[in-house]
């Protein structure tokens, strides 16, 4: 309503709009803070057997927010000049990471500066979408063969260090952004008909390279009553935390399994699980259907954008974002094996979250910088 | 390179919204596919993994029942059940159990039974549950634990109930005792009523009134958390502690029918003629139940089984003896019933007897003979030429069939377990279990109480009440009443058994006046017995032979080994007019049993009386 009276009374509503200025999208913040908020709600619940942890979260959460409003108000058309050093230096900081990186979760995947401890996977999440569309954005569309083919490339250096660390959520995802570029770049439906079936054929060499506790998480998925108190114990346990929450759940804080810890990993991978159980369905799919207005928002914003390489970007992060969400949702109801990947925005962690919200940035600069196309 | 503004922008942009639009139908039937699951299992499945969740949440913990006591006639406290410090082990808390075990035991000694009823205990237990590791810890032994405890998570000290028997071996045939519940056990048990119960009776009341004496457990409806930590109890029910049973024994006369017979061998069972209550039961030598209910040690039960003097060995119900003289009575009334003999028939005794065409001589006790005989001074003096004599002249028959009518021959029916029968020959027996046909010479040993005749203790104390009731038989029972937790009494109403046929009270009013001048008549086999007695008695004694001896040989107990010497038997009841008490002894291998029937008597009449 607001916005509407606006735009009657601009005449450049674009460019003199409040929310423009501040660089903004006021629909994709609102769904995100609303989203934010239902999921400190739930680890709220958590907090009672981890006492702090949820004012650690919104510490990190409003950290994450700030650097998501400073990087909408960075145009896009700067990274393009930066792109290919900062893939450099991701490349750089993951061999690094390799060899003395500190060991996590069973993960080589941290580097410890002294003041700040991260993830150099976490930057190459928004580099390689970035350099991937910066690289597509200069050639004409759809891509060649040669094109994606080198694209590839692009996307298996990382990739391959990180699955040596060896983080195969982390692997899946930025693999997927990569992907998702490619997708959109228009690659031709035979080569991703074809890729598929390549994908299908070289399951079982995978099954081979994959480490122990990967392929119990697989065999655990197919069948997990086989093995209920062993690799199917995680996803028993949180199936049985979602249907016991049944319509209206079983209220806020009074999750049982949650609390009385038979669900692992409570506050983080299966936090889903403890939305389910302690708000039902209807908690559930409010949950579904603001994921699936962000990822809407996003797929537009990336429509309304005037260059390819902003459009493949924004693209990229929406889709990626979404498929995040997909694989945690369904990996956490049983539909998925269990890949370690959190749950976005929702679930404990503050590295997750940085990487996100930043996405969502460079979303909302993409959206708010329109104007300079016409300059 | 190419510069992107001159790109064909139109169809870049229209491949993109194409692409777009793929993956927005993609997604939003990925969103319809979650949402489908949603439902599925948090409507569809709703009940069953709403059942699942509680199964993880609420644990039934069994509460234990307390087992029922045991008290006398007179209110005294025979059982009980005392504190004792266990030590228990919950084995989802302990990662390697047989290395704890064996650091446990440089602490607390565990011996190898310890271990076996351990890992056999183990096999039959729920989730979380502490199994028993060693009981009766003594206090040093605990506390010493206790400072160490800390090195142990998942084991623990727990004060629980043991069953003690403080008056050890006194009442030990009769009350029996508790044990572990063994792997048989297990399988007959109801598992559910005994989730926390440890012990199970094993032998004697304790077997017997299991059902009575256990109750029913508690459950504690407990909140548990992944690591089996309660959290909260949301519903208790409380245990239904076992009935107290109040047995007719009598403490006191117990005691001193054991110290009467201290260093003998036998059994001393008295029973209450009007009610068929037991008042003694003592079976000769007894053991000590407390060892058996912690567990008792290869070594002294191995002992206990192989020691010829068989003290685990309950001779109340198991041990058949030859009833010897005391069926005379029995044998006396059915020749009167069947008119077979008169109260003024007499014989004269040589001192044997002969059959028709028979070589051999069957001889009395008495080698000169009794002289004149009447069946009066035949069961004053235990004349056997004279129950010879009747024998012959009634046949098999009707013999084999008094003994049964009296009930010998078939189990009593006490409220005890393992009871046995006895034998009453006749001729269908010998053809059913030796194949042989009848013997005329076995009438008259069988009529004496020899030959094939065996009885049990507890058979010929019933024999003595059918005696004292002149016919009435009531079944011998050890409960008089229980006492549920609540207060409320159930009587253990005595149970008439087929009395005897014999209805002339002429017939009893004369067997009885012979068996009291047993002990009131000069020349009776008794009569040592009424000096100093303010009371009248009634009995009959008997001799059982273990050893036969040859034809010729005499019976000289000095020159035969101990366990080859005869058994004194005594059957009677006392007072005679209005009998309170009959009695059975047995002494193996020794003489004086009528004595011992009199310091039994005179404990329990003298003291009632006073």
């Amino acid at each position: 309503m607001f916005a509407k009276i606006n735009t009657l009374h601009r005449r450049d509503p674009l460019h003199h709009n409040f929310w423009n200025r501040i660089h903004l999208d006021p629909l994709l913040l609102t769904l995100l803070l609303t989203l934010i908020s239902l999921g400190l709600v739930v680890l709220a619940s958590s907090d009672a057997q981890d006492p702090g942890l949820l004012h650690r979260q919104i510490i990190r959460i409003s950290l994450a927010l700030f650097l998501m409003v400073v990087i909408a108000q960075i145009p896009v058309r700067y990274y393009t000049l930066a792109v290919p050093w900062l893939y450099a230096i991701g490349i750089l900081l993951l061999i690094v990471v390799l060899i003395i990186g500190d060991i996590s979760n069973g993960a080589q995947s941290w580097l410890n500066l002294g003041i700040v401890r991260f993830q150099p996977s976490e930057i190459m999440k928004l580099t390689l979408p970035m350099l991937m569309a910066y690289y597509f954005s200069q050639k004409q569309l759809p891509c060649s063969f040669m094109e994606a083919c080198v694209g590839l490339v692009l996307i298996a250096i990382p990739c391959l260090l990180i699955a040596k660390q060896p983080d195969l959520g982390t692997t899946t995802m930025i693999a997927a952004s990569g992907c998702f570029v490619l997708f959109l770049a228009g690659l031709r439906w035979r080569y991703i008909i074809g890729a598929l079936i390549c994908v299908g054929a070289l399951i079982p060499i995978l099954w081979n390279v994959m480490h122990d506790y990967q392929r119990g998480r697989v065999l655990a998925f197919l069948n997990p009553e086989s093995d209920p108190l062993g690799k199917g114990y995680q996803i028993i346990q949180s199936k049985i935390a979602i249907g016991s929450g049944g319509l209206f759940g079983k209220g806020w804080m009074n999750g049982t399994q949650s609390h009385l810890e038979f669900l692992p990993e409570a506050h983080t991978d299966f936090v889903f699980a403890v939305l389910g159980e302690e708000f039902g369905l209807f908690g559930a799919l409010l949950m579904l259907l603001l994921y699936a207005c962000i990822v809407l928002r996003g797929l537009y914003i990336s429509l309304s954008a005037q260059d390819t390489f902003s459009r493949l970007l924004a693209g990229s992060l929406i889709l990626t974002f979404c498929f995040y969400a997909f694989i945690n949702i369904g990996m956490v109801m049983g539909l998925m094996p269990v890949v370690g990947v959190p749950l976005p925005l929702i679930s404990y962690g503050g590295t997750s979250v940085v990487t996100l919200l930043a996405g969502f940035g460079i979303l909302m600069s993409i959206q708010t910088h329109r104007k300079l196309l016409a300059d | 390179m190419r510069n992107p503004y001159f790109k064909d922008y139109q169809s870049e942009s229209h491949l993109f919204k194409g692409r777009v639009l793929v993956a927005s139908i993609v997604i939003i039937l990925f969103f319809i596919v979650l949402g489908i699951r949603l439902y599925y299992l948090q409507v569809e499945q709703f009940t069953q993994y709403s059942t699942l969740s509680e199964q993880n949440r609420v644990t039934l913990l069994a509460i234990a029942p307390n087992r029922g006591l045991i008290y006398d006639r007179n209110g005294v406290l025979l059982v009980e059940n005392v504190p004792a410090y266990g030590l228990h082990l919950i084995p989802e808390k302990v990662k390697n159990i047989g290395e704890t075990l064996d650091a446990i035991n440089a602490i607390v000694p565990l011996s190898a039974e310890d271990r076996q009823n351990f890992y056999q205990q183990l096999k039959y237990r729920r989730r979380f549950e502490g199994v028993p590791l060693k009981v009766n810890l003594d206090e040093a032994l605990a506390a010493k634990f206790s400072v160490h405890s800390y090195q142990f998570p998942g084991v623990k000290i727990a004060a629980e109930l043991i069953r003690h028997y403080p008056y050890e071996a006194i009442f030990s045939h009769a009350i029996g005792y508790v044990g572990r519940i063994n792997e048989q056990e297990m399988t007959n048990i109801d598992k559910a009523s005994y989730s926390a119960t440890q012990y199970i009776g094993k032998t004697g009341i304790e077997q017997f009134y299991e059902k009575e004496l256990h109750g029913s457990p508690g459950f504690q409806h407990a909140e548990t958390d992944v690591h089996g930590h309660i959290i909260r109890i949301l519903k208790s029910e409380p245990p239904t502690h076992g009935n107290d049973l109040y047995l007719t024994l009598d403490s006191q006369l117990q005691l001193a029918s054991v110290a009467a017979m201290e260093g003998k061998r036998g059994v001393i069972i008295a029973i209450e003629p009007a009610t068929g209550g037991v008042l003694a039961f003592v079976s000769q030598p007894g053991f000590d139940p407390n060892l058996f209910v912690q567990g008792i040690g290869q070594d002294i039960y191995k002992q206990m089984l192989d020691s010829w003097e068989r003290p685990l060995f309950n001779r109340i119900l198991r041990g058949q003896y030859p009833p010897a003289s005391t069926v005379k009575p029995m044998v006396a009334l059915q020749g009167l019933q069947l008119g077979f003999t008169t109260p003024n028939y007499s014989i004269s005794d040589p001192g044997f007897y002969r059959l028709p065409n028979v070589k051999r001589p069957y001889r009395d006790w008495r080698k000169q003979g009794h002289g004149y005989v009447n069946l009066h001074k035949a069961i004053v003096q235990s004349c056997d030429t004279y129950f010879y004599n009747l024998a012959h002249k009634m046949g098999i028959d009707p013999i084999t069939d008094i003994y049964q009518q009296f009930g010998l021959g078939s189990p009593t029916g006490i409220d005890l377990i393992g009871e046995l029968s006895g034998v009453v020959p006749g001729k269908e027996w010998k053809r059913a279990n030796l194949n042989e046909s009848w013997y005329p010479g076995e009438t008259l040993i069988t009529a004496i109480g020899q030959g094939f005749a065996l009885a049990t203790p507890l058979q010929l104390a019933h024999m003595a009440t059918v005696l004292a009731n002149q016919g009435e038989r009531i079944k011998p029972h050890l409960v008089q009443h229980l006492q549920k937790q609540n207060g409320e009494i159930i009587q253990n109403t005595p149970e008439k058994l087929t009395p005897v046929t014999q209805k002339n009270p002429e017939h009893w009013a004369l067997i009885q006046k012979s068996i009291h001048d047993v002990i009131a008549e000069p020349g009776g086999t008794a009569y040592r017995l009424s000096r100093n007695t303010p009371y009248t008695i009634a009995g009959k004694t008997g001799t059982a032979q273990v050893f036969t001896l040859g034809q010729n040989e005499e019976y000289d107990a000095n020159i035969l080994d101990e366990h080859l010497r005869d058994h004194a038997l005594f059957i009677g009841y006392a007072p005679v007019e209005s009998p309170q008490i009959a009695l059975a002894i047995i002494l193996e291998n020794n003489t004086g049993a009528a004595d011992v029937a009199k310091q039994v008597f005179d404990n329990y009449l003298l003291r009632t009386n006073s």
